[in-house]
C-alpha cells in the first residue's frame, strides 16, 4: 500500500466526521494494477458498502450485492452517469435501482476514447464508451458467471446471470455480492459477445431515473465547494487580467479584517509550458469563505492592465471585427471555384452578423481544495477535466502522478468552462505556499467577469444566384479570436496536444479548429464554398461553450438562409429543403420539424414561424419556433417544436431533459447572455445584469426523434445552436426586422 | 455569540455578525446543503426558511438571526422525505443539482400555502430560483405531483 492510499484512507474517514457524517462523493478508485480488498468504490449514498470486490475498473460489487458503478465521463448533470451505467448494466446483468454512481479519475480506462485524455466534452461520453461499456459490462458478467462455475464444478456454458445473480444448473443461484471476490480474479474473454438490439432490456428503455437524484433532493450531494477537510483553511481569490501583474495589494489591511490569515501572490511564476499569459491572483485565506472574501476586499488589490486592455470596448471589439471581414483570410473549405462562381452569378446577396463574449456562468463558481503535503497530493475538484487536473497537478507540485489523487466530485453545472482547471493551480500553489489545505472558491463577479468566456465574432456571408434562381456560390467569412490560436487562452489545451496534426494542422491552415466549426462542414448543397476565417485577438480569455463554433456560425448561417430566402421570394423551409437534397438524415430532421409543427398552417393573428437547421456533433437538430411579438418589444413563445438525430437514444428519459435543457439555453442565448465590454472591462459581473431566463420564461416544446437505428451520436452540445435563429427568423416573419447580432435584449427586446 | 435554532438543533456561533447566514451554515456548521451563487439575492440556490418566511440566507446577517428558526435541505425531510422531493425524484428533475436544495425549499414554502398551485402560481413562486441546467419544466411538473399526492 502506498502512502497515498493511506493518507487516502484517512483523510475519508476524517472528512465524513468533519461534514456531519456525510462522505465525500468520488472516492478513489485504487490505481492501476493494485487491487484492495477493502471496498475501493465508496459509497456516495452513505449506505455500508463493505467486503466484495472491485470487478473491473468499472464496478465494485459489495458483499450485501450493493453495485458502484465507476463512471469514466463526469456527470455535471448531463446524465451520463446514469446512461453509461444503463450500457453496462445492460451487459453485466445486474439490478439497476440501487446502484450508486462514483467518479474515478486517473486511470487509462477512464481515458476518453475519442479524445485522449479523461475529460467530458464535446458530445463524446455515450458516443465514445457506446462500445467500452458494453464491453465491460459482458467482461464483467463473464467474470462472475467463470467465478460461480468454479465453485459448482460445471461448466461456464450451464451458467447465466440475471438481476445480479449467478443462476446455474438445477436451480443453484449465487448473488454477485457472494462470488464477488473470486470474480475478481477470474479473466474475463477478450471480446465478448454483446447482445444485439433485440435483446436490450436496459438500453432505449424508459423507466430508468437517475442514479444521483436520491443525493442532490436531500442537500447530500457533495461538490466540491462542499469538501471540507481537517485543518483547511478558505481562499478568496483576486486575478489580474490576462497578460496582467500585480500591482499593488494592502496586507495589513487585509490581515485586519476577521478571521483572515494569510495574503500570498499565486501564478506570477506559472510554468511557461500551460500558460502563454500567466495570470497572477492574490489569495486571502481565512476561517470562512466570507471572512476570506472581506479580507480580499479589504486588500484593495490593484493590478496592471496590459495597455491593449485600456481602450477595448464594444465599438472597438466590433471595429477590429468588421475590418477582419475585409481581410482575405485564411481558407477553412474550398469547393469548386467560389470567385469564378460569385463573378458569374446573376444576383449577388450578403449580410453581416456578429455575436458578443458569452460566460458558460455554471451556478456554482470555479472552486477546488487542494491538500499539499510535501510527498503527495491529494485534490478534490468539480471539473470535466480531471485528466488536464493530474498534468496541472504534477507541474505545479513537482510529484509524480502516482503521489497526487484527484476526487472527482458532482459537478455544478460545467457547460465547458471546466474544460480548463486553473481553479486547482491557484489551490494547489496556495496550500504548498501555505502549508495548510485550502479551499478556493471564486466569488461569482470573478467567476463571470475575470475568466474564460465564448469568443466574440463576426461573419459576412456572401451568396451567388444563378439566372435560374439557383443558389450555386457560398461565401462564409468568420472573423475573431479562435480559441486553438489565440494567446488569451490557457495554452494547456494546445500544449497537450502539440505537435499532433490536430494543432499543426491549425497553425499551419492559419484556420482556428473551432471558429469555423460548422461553417467549414455546413451541410448544404452549393457548386462554389469558400469558407474563410480571420484571426483577431484580444485580451479577455476564451474557453470552448457548449457546442462551442456551431453557437455563433448555426446563427450567421441560418439567419442568413433565411434572409437569403426572403431575397429570392422563396419559402425558408422550402429553400433549405432543396439546399440538403443530398443529405438524407438532414433532411428527414427538417421535414419533421416542419411536419410537426405544421410548417406553412393557418396560425392565429400576430403569430408567426421561424424554423433553423444545423448538423452538429454527427446529429441533425431542427427547430421551429412559433411566436408573437407586443409593440415590437415583448417576444411571447407559443411552441418549438425540436427534431433530432442523435442516433440510438440510450436514455430516453435524459435525451428528453437535454433537449428541455436546450430550450433554455437557447433563450438565454438570444435574450440575454452576451457581455458588453467598455474600457477594459466586462460590464455584466453578476446574475443582476447577466441575466438568466426564469421559470415563467420557459417556452412551451415537444420533441421529436427521427427513427434511427444508427450508433448514438452527440446531444449535449447541439441542444441550443438553433433556437437563436429560429427565434429571429421568426420575430422577422412577425416583425419584418431583421436582428443581426445577440442577445435580444441589445436590441431592446425581451422575452416575455 | 449568537444562539439560533437550525433543523431544529441549537448552535451557538462565535462569527463576526455581519457573516451572512449562509456562510455560517456551510462554513461554521458543515451544512453544505444550501448553496453560494451570486451572493446579491439572484439566483436563490441559497434559500432557507427562517421564522416561517422564504428567505435568500446570502442575504441575512447572523448578528440580526438571533433566537431564529431556520430550515435548511437538510430538515425538510427530517421525517422521511418532504413529497416535494419524492416529487423531485420521481419526475427525475435535477440536472447537476447545484439549485436543487434552493427550488426544493421555495417549493415546500409555496405548497404550505398553496396546496394546489397553477402553473401561473408556480412561476410566480419559483421567480426567484435560477436553474441554469433548464430543467424548468420539470419543475412544474414535479410541484404539480407533490400536490396532488399530499
Amino acid at each position: 500500500m502506498t502512502a497515498l492510499t493511506n493518507i487516502t484512507r484517512r483523510t475519508f474517514v476524517a472528512t465524513a466526521a468533519a461534514a456531519g457524517g456525510g462522505i465525500v462523493f468520488g472516492l478513489p478508485f485504487p490505481k492501476a494494477g493494485s487491487r484492495v480488498a477493502q471496498a475501493a468504490f465508496k459509497d456516495m449514498n452513505y449506505a455500508p458498502v463493505s467486503g466484495g470486490a472491485e470487478i473491473n475498473a468499472y464496478v465494485h460489487v459489495a458483499a450485501d450485492n450493493t453495485i458502484t458503478f465507476g463512471c469514466p465521463s463526469t456527470e455535471m448533470g448531463q446524465g451520463s452517469g446514469t446512461s453509461l451505467f444503463m450500457m453496462f448494466a445492460e451487459e453485466f446483468e445486474c439490478t439497476f435501482e440501487g446502484a450508486i454512481l462514483a467518479q474515478p479519475t486517473g486511470r487509462d480506462e477512464y481515458v476518453q476514447p475519442l479524445i485522449g485524455l479523461q475529460l467530458t466534452g464535446g458530445s463524446t461520453a455515450t458516443p465514445g464508451f457506446w462500445g467500452p461499456m458494453r464491453k465491460a459490462g459482458a467482461q464483467a458478467r463473464h467474470m462472475m458467471i467463470q467465478a460461480a462455475a468454479k465453485q459448482w464444478g460445471v461448466d461456464a456454458s450451464e451458467c447465466s446471470a440475471a438481476n445480479s445473480h449467478v443462476i446455474g444448473p438445477s436451480g443453484k443461484s449465487i448473488t454477485y455480492g457472494e462470488i464477488a471476490e473470486a470474480a475478481a480474479g477470474e479473466t474475463p474473454p477478450e471480446e465478448p459477445t454483446l447482445k444485439t438490439p433485440a435483446e436490450w432490456k436496459v438500453i432505449g428503455k424508459e423507466g430508468y431515473n437517475r442514479l444521483d437524484s436520491h443525493i442532490k433532493v436531500t442537500g447530500r450531494a457533495q461538490y466540491s465547494s462542499d469538501v471540507v477537510i481537517p485543518g483547511m483553511v478558505y481562499g478568496a481569490i483576486r486575478m489580474a487580467p490576462f497578460g496582467g501583474s500585480v500591482k499593488s495589494y494592502d496586507e495589513a489591511a487585509a490581515k485586519a479584517s476577521p478571521g483572515v490569515q494569510d495574503v500570498i501572490v499565486v501564478g506570477a511564476a506559472a510554468p511557461a509550458l500551460f500558460l502563454d499569459n500567466n495570470v497572477p491572483a492574490v489569495i486571502v485565506t481565512a476561517d470562512s469563505t466570507w471572512a476570506a472574501e472581506q479580507g480580499a476586499k479589504a486588500a484593495k488589490v490593484q493590478f496592471d492592465q496590459p495597455a491593449e486592455w485600456a481602450n477595448l470596448s464594444d465599438a472597438s471589439i466590433s471595429k477590429t471585427l468588421h475590418d477582419g471581414l475585409e481581410e482575405e483570410g485564411s481558407q477553412a473549405r474550398a469547393d469548386g471555384d467560389y470567385g469564378a462562381g460569385i463573378g458569374a452569378a446573376a444576383d449577388t446577396f450578403s449580410a453581416t452578423y456578429e455575436v458578443p463574449y458569452m460566460s458558460h456562468s455554471p451556478l456554482e463558481t470555479m472552486n477546488a481544495v487542494a491538500d499539499f503535503r510535501g510527498d503527495s497530493l491529494e485534490c478534490w475538484m468539480s471539473t470535466q477535466d480531471p485528466g488536464a487536473g493530474y498534468i496541472v497537478a504534477e507541474m505545479i507540485s513537482g510529484l509524480p502522478k502516482e503521489s497526487i489523487y484527484i476526487h472527482q466530485t458532482l459537478t455544478g453545472g460545467g457547460f465547458g468552462r471546466r474544460v480548463e482547471v486553473e481553479y486547482l493551480e491557484y489551490a494547489i500553489e496556495a496550500s504548498m505556499a501555505i502549508k495548510k489545505p485550502i479551499k478556493l472558491t471564486y466569488s461569482r463577479e470573478e467567476d463571470m467577469a475575470n475568466h474564460f468566456h465564448r469568443p466574440t465574432y463576426a461573419a459576412k456571408m456572401t451568396a451567388g444566384i444563378d439566372g435560374d434562381g439557383n443558389v450555386t456560390s457560398w461565401q462564409h467569412k468568420i472573423s475573431g479570436p479562435g480559441i486553438w490560436l489565440s494567446p488569451y487562452r490557457s495554452s494547456r489545451m494546445k500544449n497537450l496536444f502539440a505537435g499532433s496534426d490536430f494543432i499543426n494542422g491549425q497553425i499551419e491552415s492559419g484556420v482556428d479548429f473551432h471558429s469555423a466549426q460548422g461553417a467549414k462542414d455546413i451541410g448544404y448543397d452549393f457548386e462554389n464554398i469558400d469558407v474563410r476565417f480571420v484571426q483577431k485577438d484580444f485580451p479577455v480569455p476564451i474557453v470552448f461553450l457548449r457546442g462551442v463554433g456551431n453557437t455563433q456560425n448555426a446563427f450567421f448561417i441560418e439567419s442568413f438562409i433565411d434572409e437569403l430566402a426572403d431575397h429570392m421570394g422563396e419559402d425558408p423551409y422550402e429553400l433549405r429543403k432543396k439546399l440538403l437534397h443530398k443529405e438524407p438524415r438532414m433532411l428527414a430532421t427538417l421535414d419533421l420539424a416542419a411536419e410537426k409543427a405544421n410548417w406553412g398552417g393557418s396560425l392565429p393573428k400576430g403569430h408567426a414561424q421561424g424554423i433553423a437547421f444545423h448538423n452538429s456533433f454527427d446529429s441533425p437538430w431542427a427547430d421551429v419556433v412559433t411566436l408573437s411579438v407586443r409593440g415590437g418589444k415583448r417576444v411571447n413563445i407559443h411552441n418549438i417544436h425540436r427534431a433530432v438525430d442523435c442516433g440510438l437514444v440510450v436514455n430516453p428519459d435524459q435525451w428528453d431533459a437535454q433537449v428541455q435543457a436546450g430550450v433554455v439555453w437557447g433563450l438565454a442565448h438570444t435574450f440575454t447572455t452576451g457581455h458588453s465590454v467598455n474600457a477594459g472591462q466586462l460590464q455584466e459581473q453578476n446574475f443582476d445584469t447577466y441575466k438568466l431566463p426564469r421559470i415563467g420564461q420557459m417556452a412551451p416544446y415537444e420533441v421529436h426523434a427521427v427513427p434511427t437505428k444508427n450508433d448514438p451520436t452527440g446531444i449535449g452540445e447541439p441542444v441550443f445552436h438553433t433556437m437563436a435563429p429560429a427565434i429571429t427568423n421568426a420575430i422577422f416573419a412577425a416583425t419584418g426586422k431583421r436582428i443581426r447580432s445577440l442577445p435580444l435584449n441589445k436590441h431592446g427586446m425581451s422575452l416575455a | 455569540m449568537i444562539t439560533l435554532t437550525v433543523n431544529g438543533q441549537s448552535h451557538t456561533v462565535d462569527v463576526d455578525p455581519d457573516t451572512p447566514l449562509l456562510w455560517v451554515l456551510r462554513d461554521t456548521l458543515g451544512l453544505t446543503g444550501t448553496k453560494y451563487g451570486c451572493g446579491i439575492s439572484e439566483c436563490g440556490i441559497c434559500s432557507v426558511h427562517m421564522n416561517g418566511e422564504l428567505v435568500n440566507s446570502c442575504q441575512k446577517s447572523i448578528g440580526k438571526c438571533a433566537g431564529a428558526e431556520v430550515t435548511t435541505i437538510e430538515g425538510l425531510g427530517a421525517n422521511g422525505l418532504h413529497p416535494i422531493q419524492q416529487a423531485f425524484i420521481d419526475e427525475n428533475v435535477s440536472q447537476c443539482g447545484i439549485c436543487i436544495p434552493g427550488q426544493l425549499m421555495a417549493a415546500a414554502y409555496m405548497l404550505e400555502s398553496n396546496p394546489e398551485p397553477t402553473d401561473h402560481e408556480i412561476d410566480v413562486a419559483m421567480k426567484k430560483n435560477y436553474c441554469r441546467c433548464g430543467a424548468y419544466t420539470r419543475i412544474r411538473k414535479a410541484i404539480h405531483r407533490a400536490a396532488s399526492s399530499a
